[in-house]
Formats: C-alpha cells, structure tokens, sequence
C-alpha cells in the first residue's frame, strides 16, 4: 500500500538544540500511529513540521505522494491536503457557538449568507456517527474540555481529514472519557483514516495504537507494532538504559498511626470568586508517615479545595488543624511557617517565575527567612551554599543555578518545586498533580522521594486527576465529586473501578 | 573569532545585544528621520549635523543635554519600578508635579540656611509624591481599580493644582509670566562647580541634581536586586500566580512599587524645580512624566539602563532645538523625527529580524 504520508530525513535545530535530527516516518491509512516520547525528544516538533506550523531546516514531507515545498508548507495547505492536527491548547474561540467555530475558514454559503442549516447539520449527523455527543449551538466557553476536544476532532472531520495528529490527547481527560475518546479514534481507523497519538503513556498507546515510533533526543530509536512489545520495552526505549521503574515494591506501605494526625481539616467551605460553593463542608485527616490522595475528575472543586489549605483562597466556615494548631485563618506564609510544604497544580502558573534563574526560584519564599537576609537585604553567599546544596540533593539537572527555569526540563523544573517545599521540614506537603506532564522516568524519582519523606514519617497529601499516581502512592484515597467527599477507601480495598464509579457517579 | 567564541546566551551576552538592538533601532530612527528631512527639501547632513552639535559639541549643549537629562531618570525609575510589578504607572507626571508643588511650598517659606532648607525641600517633594501615589496603589491593590486610569486622572487633577497654586497661592504679583515666587537662596540645589571645586569647571548652570540622580540609580539597582522587597517586586511582576502560591503578599508588593515609584518621581519634581526652575512658570514640568515611559523603554527598567537613555533623550531634545535653529528644520520636523526613534525603539522589529538579535525560541515541545 502507497503511504498517506512520507516524512524523510526531517532535521530541526532550534537555537543549539537538535529537535528533529534526520527522522523518516510512514503513515498509512486505517492505522493508529503512536508516536511516543519523553517530553523534549521532538514529537510535538515532528508533528508540528508535518502540520506546516515549523519549517524543517532540511528533508522533504511527501502528503499522498506529492512533493511539499517545505519553504512555503502552512497550516492552510495540511488542512486542505487532508492533515489536521488537535494541540494540547485547543485552538477554539470561546465565545463562539459549536458550529461557528466548525467553520471558521471554510464557511458554507447560500446567497452570500453563512448557511447554518448545513454547517448544523453536518455537526448532528457526525454527532450520531460517532456518538460525539456535541450540540450545535452550544457557547464553546460553556463546554467540557472533552467536549471541546470532540469539537477539535469534528473540525478535523469537517475539513474532511484523512489524517488527524493528537497531541497528548488523553493528558486532559477522566479514564471514562479516555475509553470513549479510543471508541471514536477506532471508528475513524476503521473508515480508512490514519491517526497519529502523540503520548507517553505506555499503557495507552499500547491499548489503542497498532504502529509504534519511539523518539529519544530528536531521533527515531524505534518502530515497533504493539503486538511485539511490552511496556518496559518502550520505556527502555524512550529514557535509555538507566530507568527504573517505580514499582510496588518501592511502595512500602508501612503506616504509623499515631494518635494525633499531622493534619485535620473539619467541615470546610469555600466558594470561587462568583462565590459559588465549591467546597461544601469536606473533613479529612492525614497522620504522620501516610500518603492520602485525593482523587477526582478535573473541575469539581479540587483546586479551590487545594489553594484553600494552601492559604490562597478563604476558608468560609469550618477549620484546618496543622499539627494541632488552628491555622483556618493563617496566610500562605503563616502555613509555611507553621510546616506546611506546597507544590501547587500547575508548575508554570503557580509554581516557578519562568524568566527568573534557578537560585531565585529555589529560594522564592524563603527569602525573608532571619537566615538569607539580613534588614532585607538578600545574604547571597548563603542563598548560594543553600542553592548548590539543594542542586546536589535533589539531582537538579541544569547548567548553573543562573540560568532561566524556563531552560529546564519539566521533571527538572517540578524537582524545584518540591525542593523548596520541603526545604524547611514541612510536617505535611501538600502536593497538586505532581507527576503531570512529566516523563516517566522524572515520575519515579519524584514517587520515590515522595517515599522517602513518608518514610521521614512526613504526612503527604495528594490532588491528583490521574487514577495511575493514586493507585501507585496512596495508603488512602478520598474521592471527590461535586464539592463533597463521596467516599474514602484504602489501598487494601480500592479497585480501579470502584474509584472510578465514585468519580463519575456511575453506579 | 572572538566573536565566534562569545557566549551571546550569558548575562554579559544578553546586555550587549539590549545595547546593541537599541543602538540599532537607533539607527534605523534616524535613517528613516533622513529621509522625511530629504523629502522637505533641506540637507540632510546639515540636519544631523546641527542635531550633534545641539546635543554634544560644546558647553552650552553638553549642559543643556545633561540638564534635560536628569529629571528623566527619576521619571524613568519611577515608571519601570512599575513595570518591573507589571504595573502601568501613567502617575510619575502628576506626582512629578506635586513633589515640584511641595518644593517650591517649602523653598519659598522656609529657611534653615544652606544645605538644610534643600534637602527639607527635596523631603518634602518626596513625600507629596508618595502621597499622590498612594490612593492609586491603595485602589489598585485592595479593590482592583486599575491603576491607568487612577493614577491618569491623579496626574490632570496635578496638572490643574499647579496652576492653581501658580496663580493664587504663591503667586508671585511682580511676574509678568504668570510665574509663581521664587524659592530662596537656601532651597536652591548648590550648581556643581561648587561641590567639585577641583575639577574646575569654570561657571555651569549643571546643578547638584545630576549627583542626586546618579546616587538614586545606584539606590535603586540595590532595591531591585539585592533586598527582599525587591525581589518581591520582580516576582510578581514575572507571575503573580507563583508569588501568591509562594507566600508574597501582592498586594503589599503593588503599593510598594507605586509609593516608591511616587517618592522617585517627587524626588525629580524637587530636584528640577530647585536645580533649575526655581518657581513653577506656565510650561513647568511639562511631558517630563510622559517622557520616563520611553527612557524605561530604552533601559528596559534597568535600573543602571537609565542614565544613557536619559542622556539619550536630553541629547535628542538639545539637538532637535539647534536643528531647527542652525539648520532650519521646522519644528513639526524635528518633533516628527523624535516620534520616529521612539517608534523604532518600542517596536524594534526591524532590529529584532536581523539574526543575532532572533529570540531563543521556544522550547521544542
């Protein structure tokens, strides 16, 4: 069978960095392609060159045996060849209706006027056919995020795709959500279309993709079929030789329950900023030496709940006890003072001054700590000694500590975060999606230092929107729904599947 | 070959390239300058020779340049202290104007001989700046109202109390200008001649101000990099979500930069009234707080940036008057080429497109 697609010898520098380095790749129809990566290898890159959104340095990209002119190769002519791509930032106008957005470009026309009913229609007939599940005329702003990623997948369907790129698709999504996210990838193989999953999730790509290419370093290191492989196999492949894997035997789950825990929320409310009810009345509890996750689908008060006990959002009614004191009232600082360590959801927003250098960054917070300033003025040398220290025992990969945390990788720049967390020996930390977005290799080493304080008899609280992090860390899980708690269980007695019926709410 | 060799990503590398990219922005200014100059029929060498000579060559132009100079850095520092928070201060003209108004208050009816009436003076001009600033900073940090709009209308309600003042309450009956009285002796900023004696300057009309500036770009590279509140500044200019998740108080952050930016530009209010002015006439402090965007522009809210672009903008200033003098450039000429070069270094783009100056792109992924 003739090739859909045909990338050759595909060479990309950005700056010193070699992000595609001579990649051949074949795509053919009715086939789901995983393309497979630690964050950095060039994936998004390849995929980005194929698309026409980066211009290869060097090679040729043949689409259905024609030559493209790389120089001049844009968004506008992959769509029309049959290319679409759905990035991890949707590319959507919010404000816009479902169907407006579906033909933003290529309106259909009826005496020079939009033609609703057909652009409508279209959207409802391909909604049966693949149970999409979309309405037309529903705002975008009001959508889910897998219902704007259905809306992204119906575009690429509207401009007649024969092949379609998803850039880590299920990084956003429930696992019930990722079942019927692969239902539809299915459908759309089985109609002769060539899907292309940007992931590094080994079990995912192994449950859905039938051809596998493994990049490391901007390199193809290897093509394999998901029958041939396993998934240490992959994960040899994507991080080289020296990975470990975290495993259940690095997970001791060796609980001390004394008799006070370390942390002890009550009956907590807390409202967003329209003050709506986000958190109604939640209690939990974490003793020394314990990891307790709490577990839940994306949006349903997780993160208030988070930045509730981090001190960044009012605790309307009911108390947080640290360590037996009342801090419901304390500030971020107070909390810190009085042992709470943070790593807050989202590394980039909450976590890191990006265009700041590493030193800053690890010392962000603590900068008005007696010991690195003195009548506020920073005591550099021993921020540095502190820094250098830190760099060492947290294995911080980065040229010297002057350098942007924008230069790091994710599992570098999350190794900060949490650097700084448990700096000062916090009695409890409190981390939110810990291992998001970051290699797997990055994911063990975090997970066995997460062990480690435990094991320091340090009490860990988990947010956490992926069911796999729960199920590897957690002594305890509470299941989070709607604002309220809907159900505690242990390690001894949690499946899968009961979790996830808690989380949606399916009984 | 050194050049091979030069490490353009270091912290050195990256101030030469600002420097560089400015220089060139510059540059191309002027090109374009040239041609509108050319287009109106008159030389363009004898333009640009007329604008350095207005601006560098000689006495008169190097003092005229540095006299147009000083009251900018203190704009400039106000402004980018705002910046580097991520706040848009459009307040340093009416704060300028009310340190001016506080100097010459206190100039005119105090004295405590030499030395110690100046520097009463110049606290007071501090102290009303931070004053004007305050109900913007206070507004902005507890209740949201954004600080454009704020500290803008703060700046008209200066503009229409100096003019009050001007013509009523010191009011000077023996002008013919309108101008106010006029700060005694004492409160006047000693001329630098004065003060270093051994460098034989012979008679200047540069003033101790230009001392004053400098030691406040020192004061305030030390603010912003080597204490606790300045730090806090630049991280909540960088990302306030990180700040607030790491326990700085933002706004207390927020009403640090503009207080403090109100106190510089009160301080250049003081400084220009008694080094130069002495009492306020109709056209007193005039744009000289507009103007500290483009040298916190040019600097890039370097605090050390602040003295060359201010240089810079007191030279474009003495130059432009002794082009339309020497070479007969019409004023609306003059005016337009000064548009352009601040145009060309707010946009660099042209600059930008050349390779060296290329952003280190994104990361790959």
């Amino acid at each position: 069978m003739e090739p859909i697609i045909k990338l050759e010898s595909i060479t990309k520098d950005f700056g010193r960095v070699r992000a595609n380095d001579s990649v051949d790749m074949e795509l053919y129809p009715g086939e789901v392609v995983g393309l497979l990566g630690e964050n950095g290898a060039g994936k998004t890159t390849l995929m980005n060159v194929l698309y026409g959104l980066v211009m290869p340095d060097e090679g040729q990209i043949k689409i259905k045996g024609e030559n493209i002119d790389i120089g001049g190769h844009s968004p506008a002519d992959s769509i029309r060849l049959g290319v679409s791509m759905v990035h991890q930032e949707f590319m959507l106008v919010n404000r816009l209706s479902v169907m407006e957005n579906l033909i933003i470009g290529e309106e259909p026309t009826k005496h020079g006027l939009i033609d609703k009913g057909e652009a409508e229609g279209f959207v409802r007939r391909l909604s049966d056919k693949y149970e999409l599940e979309v309405d037309p005329n529903d705002i975008v702003g009001d959508l889910s995020v897998s219902e704007r990623q259905r809306l992204e997948i119906l575009r690429a369907l509207y401009h007649q795709a024969k092949v379609l790129i998803l850039d880590e698709p299920t990084a956003v999504l429930a696992p019930s959500e990722v079942q019927s996210l692969f239902n539809i990838i299915r459908q759309l193989r089985d109609d002769g279309m060539c899907i292309v999953l940007i992931a590094h999730k080994l079990k995912e790509v192994l449950s859905i993709c039938h051809r596998i290419y493994v990049l490391r370093e901007g390199k193809i290191v290897g093509e394999t079929t998901a029958d041939e492989t396993t998934q240490d196999k992959l994960a040899h492949l994507m991080v080289g030789e020296d990975y470990q894997r975290f495993s259940e035997e690095d997970r001791k789950k060796k609980v001390i329950k004394t008799n006070s825990p370390v942390l002890e929320v009550s009956e907590i409310w807390v409202s967003d900023t329209y003050g709506n009810w986000q958190v109604k009345g939640i209690s939990l509890d974490v003793y020394p030496g314990e990891i307790v996750s709490i577990a839940g689908i994306a949006g349903n008060g997780q993160s208030q709940l988070e930045q509730a006990l981090a001190g960044l959002l009012p605790i309307k009614k009911g108390q947080v006890f640290l360590d037996e004191k009342n801090v419901t009232n304390f500030s971020v600082l107070e909390r810190k003072k009085g042992g709470l360590g943070y790593i807050p959801q989202d590394r980039h927003e909450y976590g890191l001054a990006l265009s700041f250098s590493v030193k800053d960054n690890l010392i962000l917070g603590r900068h008005r700590l007696s010991r690195f300033n003195r009548w506020g003025v920073m005591k550099y040398k021993k921020i540095e000694k502190a820094v250098n220290q830190e760099i060492k025992d947290f294995d911080i990969v980065c040229e010297s500590m002057s350098v942007e945390a924008r230069s790091l990788s994710g599992g570098n720049q999350q190794k900060v975060v949490l650097a700084r967390a448990v700096a000062d020996e916090p009695k409890v930390l409190l981390a939110s999606q810990i291992g998001r977005g970051l290699d797997v290799s990055a994911i063990a080493n975090i997970y066995r230092y997460l062990q480690k304080l435990c094991d320091e008899g340090k009490g860990i609280l988990l947010v956490s929107f992926d069911l796999d992090e729960v199920f590897e860390l957690s002594d305890r899980i509470y299941i989070m729904r709607g604002g309220e708690f809907v159900g505690e269980l242990d390690n001894q007695n949690a499946t899968r599947q009961k979790v996830g019926e808690l989380m949606t709410g399916a009984e | 070959m050194i050049i091979m060799k030069f490490n353009l990503d270091s912290p050195l590398g990256k101030a030469i390239r600002t420097l560089l990219l400015q220089v060139i922005s510059i540059i191309f200014g002027l090109l374009v300058g040239a041609i509108a100059i050319k287009l109106s029929g008159r030389s363009v060498v004898d333009a640009y020779t007329a604008l350095y000579n207005g601006a560098f060559v000689g006495r008169t132009s190097l003092e005229l340049t540095i006299l147009n100079a000083i009251p900018l850095v203190f704009t400039g520092l106000s402004i980018a202290l705002g910046f580097r928070a991520g706040l848009f201060n459009i307040g340093a003209e009416g704060q300028l104007i009310l340190g001016g108004i506080a100097a010459t208050w206190v100039g005119t009816t105090l004295n405590v001989g030499p030395v110690f009436t100046t520097a009463l003076a110049l606290m007071a001009a501090a102290a009303a700046g931070l004053i004007w600033a305050f109900p913007a900073a206070w507004l902005r940090a507890k209740k949201g109202a954004h600080e454009v709009i704020t500290t803008l209308m703060l700046s008209y309600i200066a503009l229409h109390l100096m003019n009050f003042v001007r013509k009523n309450w010191l009011y000077d009956p023996q002008s013919t200008t309108e101008s106010s009285i006029t700060v005694n002796e004492n409160a006047k900023l000693v001329l630098i001649n004065k003060v270093l004696p051994f460098f034989e300057l012979g008679n200047t009309r540069v003033h101790t101000g230009v001392l004053i500036a400098i030691g406040v770009v020192v004061v305030m590279w030390f603010f912003l990099y080597k204490t606790i509140w300045g730090f806090e500044v630049r991280i909540v200019g960088d990302n306030t979500s990180a700040a607030s998740a790491s326990g700085v108080s933002v706004s207390r952050t927020i009403i640090l930069s503009l207080c403090l930016g109100g106190v510089l530009a009160g301080l250049g209010g003081g400084v220009q009234l008694l080094g130069l002015y002495h009492r306020i006439s109709v056209d007193s402090f005039v744009g000289l707080g507009f103007t500290g965007f483009f040298i916190a522009l040019l600097a890039q809210n370097q605090p050390l940036g602040m003295i060359p672009a201010a240089i810079f903008f007191g030279a474009l200033r003495a130059g432009a008057l002794n082009m339309q003098f020497q070479a007969n450039v019409p004023m609306s000429l003059t005016e337009f080429l000064q548009g352009i070069l601040i145009l060309f270094i707010a946009v660099p783009v042209l600059g930008k497109s050349l390779k060296m100056f290329k952003a280190i792109p994104d990361e790959s992924e």
